[in-house]
């Protein structure tokens, strides 16, 4: 499903002294099937961003196009239910929006708000489970007895179960464990191939930007300020500091490299492509075996 | 939410902010006092008086004094109604069954107007020009002869300072929780009565978990900070009582004094 | 000599839990060193942290600190020792201000307000926060939040402050902030720091690193020791941090690389020594 936001502004408490800009003309395009990063500082209006796509935020100004929704100012919240279950939104910290007693009625309740018949809704609420690794054992069980990762993983089926066609990730790693980390995103990188999803990631983790995504948007006081592939992005260290933004790890230490004298002709973004530009420039002794 | 009484601190450094919250709860007190002793028209001219100055002393615009009025219109309203309609008298007006209006009913219920909106215009400005911790700490202070009774006074003052430290995170997190859910497919504007009520649980539920989280993390956290409870405790925040406190006090006594007096007589 | 923490086989079972958090656990922390307990979440690190300070007790086995062993009479002033500093910013947070929150710790231990003012002063001078100490927690950033709650762990004058994956929930810049604070403070004082984290980058920076699984202990010595064996991270749920798998990488390429973990400075040295020998 395509998007395209064009000029869009949004104003916090429009029309009253306390008023502040979250968006500040926003024109953008994230193609349909495609993974995109949005990075950017705290207060940046990343999450400002992401929340325009399913329509919990209207413009004050300009237009957010989704798939065949065009999303204006004047738009009324109830033409709005079906854009919401087609753009699936995980939130920071998902597991806090768990309520149901169980498990699985908690994963079958998008599915069950957005008209599916409770057999429809549990079948699907299922299948999203095993999805992320959740199986039949735990369906019965209150979610609050999960652990921490096991009710993150309940709450992002829960968005699943909607069959979204737009996946929206705020930081849904954050609070997780080097490993719990790595099989989340590997675990949406698999959705995003499987379903064909358009995944729109809001994230401070630099590594995984240059391990996923397609197209990368930096943010910075509400307006895009640069988008581009992960390597015409973090081609420029420099600039990349100048807004106060962290390079991949092995960006880090290219940088330090570089100080202490090495040659990169291009930014290695992964150990592989380091380990290629830097090994010509050493000592090398014959490998035995 | 804005509508809270809580968030209304108006920030400011005017003559009336300055003033030493134990003196502005006390005055407020002693208004309503005044207010129900005076019982003619030159008296609440002169309370109208001290109201005005007082509010013009503050420098807060009147039109955040009357949003503070906004809540409490419709117990006004009633309240009006009520003395305009059911006092009997000599003579009237208007008459339908047992609703009537006549003079004595006009003359009580104009009383009863202008007695609320005298209280509510002082409690306003004590709420605009206070924040809600130095209210916190005037009760505190101004509840310390409890303790005589054993009245958990030190307890009750620092769960009511948590209460108001954790009023704008829980309220981030409402708005979080909503939004979640809104994604989920709940609507929480439309729809009867029922079907609204049925929308307020999966917000309610995760806001009462999230609340438990964060009073037992305070707990944990506080218990590693040493706190045991109330007694033995040192205050690093102190009330200062500085000279104007007590010319305002002495004014407001002199003033407490003519209007009796001036009730005497009329 | 008696080492400032000895735990002596600690083992520790939740209520609502059939397996231990922390199985037959013994170890000890040397006066002034900065440990690093590593460890997925639910390895039994967080819990082995509160046992420190009496927040949970054990089932069996005793902690002593400095040699005293841990007990409903010594826990309040051997907490008075410890400082904490706990994972979620907002939730540890108990002042109406930044001054106040400071001040938290002292007015529990009944300290005179005449010496309170100036240590939290200094305490928000240190963290560098002095300008926001009337400001109330809510218009702070995460980062700025972990600075304050380390102030009011400062302004008790601990000997030991343990992070509890206090920059775990903060942005780079927010942990960015917290941890180089730490270092400027670990080379300044005479504190012991215990910091408990999943962060490998964060774990190099330690004397000594613990690690965890399963509520055992399963290693402990310097971070060259557990680092360079990546592949026992790997099966504890950790990453191996990025200097290791550059030199395991070029290793196998034939650069003749210390066997040993390098941090990156020493890294970038080496490796700029072999381009000369070229």
């Amino acid at each position: 499903m395509d998007i395209t936001f064009k000029q869009v502004s949004y104003t916090y408490q429009a029309n009253s002294p306390m008023a502040t800009q979250g968006l500040r003309d926003v024109t953008l395009h994230f193609a349909s099937g495609s993974y995109n990063a949005i990075i950017g500082q705290t207060g940046s209006g990343k999450s400002t961003l992401v929340q325009h796509l399913n329509g919990l935020l209207i413009p004050t100004a300009g237009q957010v196009i989704v798939g065949q929704q065009v999303i204006t100012p004047l738009t009324k919240n109830k033409a709005l239910h079906d854009l919401r279950r087609q753009v699936g939104l995980v939130f920071q910290f998902p597991e806090s929006q768990l309520f149901e007693e169980t498990v699985l009625k908690d994963v079958a309740f998008a599915p069950k708000n957005f008209g599916k018949t409770p057999a429809e809704a549990t079948a699907i609420a299922q299948q999203a489970l095993r999805l992320v690794g959740i199986g039949p054992e735990l369906e019965e069980k209150m979610p609050f007895d999960l652990s921490g990762g096991q009710m993150r993983r309940v709450a992002i089926a829960g968005v699943l179960a909607m069959e979204p066609e737009v996946l929206v990730l705020d930081e849904p790693t954050a609070g997780l464990d080097p490993v719990g980390r790595e099989e989340m995103m590997r675990l949406f990188a698999q959705i995003q191939r499987e379903r064909h999803l358009t995944v729109i990631l809001v994230t401070h983790q630099m590594d995984d930007v240059v391990r996923y995504a397609d197209q990368v948007v930096v943010m910075e006081q509400g307006h895009p300020l640069k988008v581009g592939s992960p390597r015409e992005i973090f081609a420029d260290p420099l600039w990349l500091q100048a807004h106060n933004l962290e390079l991949p790890s092995t960006g880090q230490l290219v940088a330090r490299l570089r100080q202490q004298g090495f040659k990169f002709t291009s930014l290695p973004l992964t150990v592989p492509e380091l380990l290629a530009q830097l090994t010509p420039q050493l000592r090398r002794v014959p490998v035995d075996g | 939410m804005d509508k809270l009484i809580l968030g209304r601190y108006y920030p400011g450094d005017s003559f009336v902010h300055r003033l030493d919250p134990r003196l502005k709860l006390i005055l407020n007190i002693l208004f309503i006092i005044l207010i129900f002793i005076a019982q003619h028209w030159p008296s609440y001219l002169l309370l109208g008086l001290v109201v005005i100055a007082s509010v013009w002393a503050s420098g807060i615009s009147l039109r955040f004094f009357l949003r503070g009025l906004r809540p409490m219109l419709v117990l006004i309203i009633f309240t009006v109604g009520l003395q305009l309609f059911f006092t009997s008298g000599q003579h009237v007006y208007w008459q339908w069954g047992i609703l009537s209006i006549s003079q004595e009913g006009l003359i009580n219920a104009a009383y009863i107007a202008v007695r609320f909106l005298l209280i509510i215009f002082m409690s306003t400005l004590l709420t605009l020009t206070t924040q809600p911790l130095e209210i916190a700490d005037g009760l505190e202070y101004l509840m310390k002869p409890l303790k005589v009774v054993k009245f958990p006074v030190n307890e009750v003052a620092l769960m009511l300072s948590i209460a108001l430290r954790f009023v704008p995170k829980l309220m981030d997190e409402t708005t979080k929780i909503m939004n979640a859910q809104r994604a989920r497919g709940v609507d929480f504007n439309n729809g009867g009565l029922i079907k609204r009520a049925k929308a307020l649980l999966p917000l309610l539920i995760p806001l009462m978990m999230s609340s438990i989280d964060i009073a037992s993390d305070l707990t944990t956290a506080m218990i590693s900070r040493g706190y045991r409870d109330g007694e033995g405790r040192s205050r690093y925040r102190i009330l200062k009582w500085r000279p104007t406190d007590t010319v305002i006090l002495a004014a407001s006594g002199v003033l407490t004094v003519g209007l009796i007096v001036l009730e005497h007589f009329l | 000599m008696e080492p400032l923490i000895r735990l002596e086989h600690l083992t520790y079972t939740y209520n609502n839990s059939s397996v231990p958090a922390l199985n037959d656990v013994s170890l000890t922390i040397a006066a002034g060193q900065w440990i690093a307990i590593v460890g997925h979440n639910g390895s039994g690190k967080s819990t082995l942290a509160k046992t420190l300070n009496g927040l949970i007790e054990p089932q069996q086995g005793q902690v002593f600190f400095n040699g005293t062993l841990l007990d409903e009479d010594s826990v309040w002033a051997i907490r008075r020792k410890i400082g904490v500093v706990f994972q979620s910013p907002d939730n540890q947070f108990v002042g109406a201000t930044v001054a106040d929150d400071v001040a938290f710790g002292m007015e529990n231990n009944g300290v005179p307000r005449a010496e309170m003012v100036p240590r939290v002063a200094a305490a928000l001078a240190q963290v560098r926060m002095s300008e926001y100490a009337a400001h109330e927690p809510a218009r702070l950033s995460g980062g700025q939040k972990q600075r304050v709650a380390l102030a009011g762990v400062l302004a008790q004058q601990p000997e030991v402050i343990i992070l509890d994956e206090a920059t775990s929930m903060l942005d780079p810049q927010g942990r960015q902030d917290v941890v180089s604070l730490m270092t400027q403070l670990q080379a300044a004082g005479n504190f012991t720091i215990i910091s408990i984290t999943h962060d490998i980058d964060e774990a190099a920076l330690a004397d000594q690193v613990i690690l965890m699984d399963d509520g055992r202990l399963i290693q402990q010595g310097p971070p060259a020791t557990i680092f360079n064996e990546g592949a026992l991270l790997r099966r504890h749920g950790l990453t191996v941090p990025l200097s290791e798998q550059v030199r395991t990488g070029l290793v196998k390429q034939g650069v003749p690389l210390s066997d040993q973990y390098l941090s990156e400075e020493q890294l970038v040295s080496e490796l700029w020594t072999l381009h000369l020998n070229k």
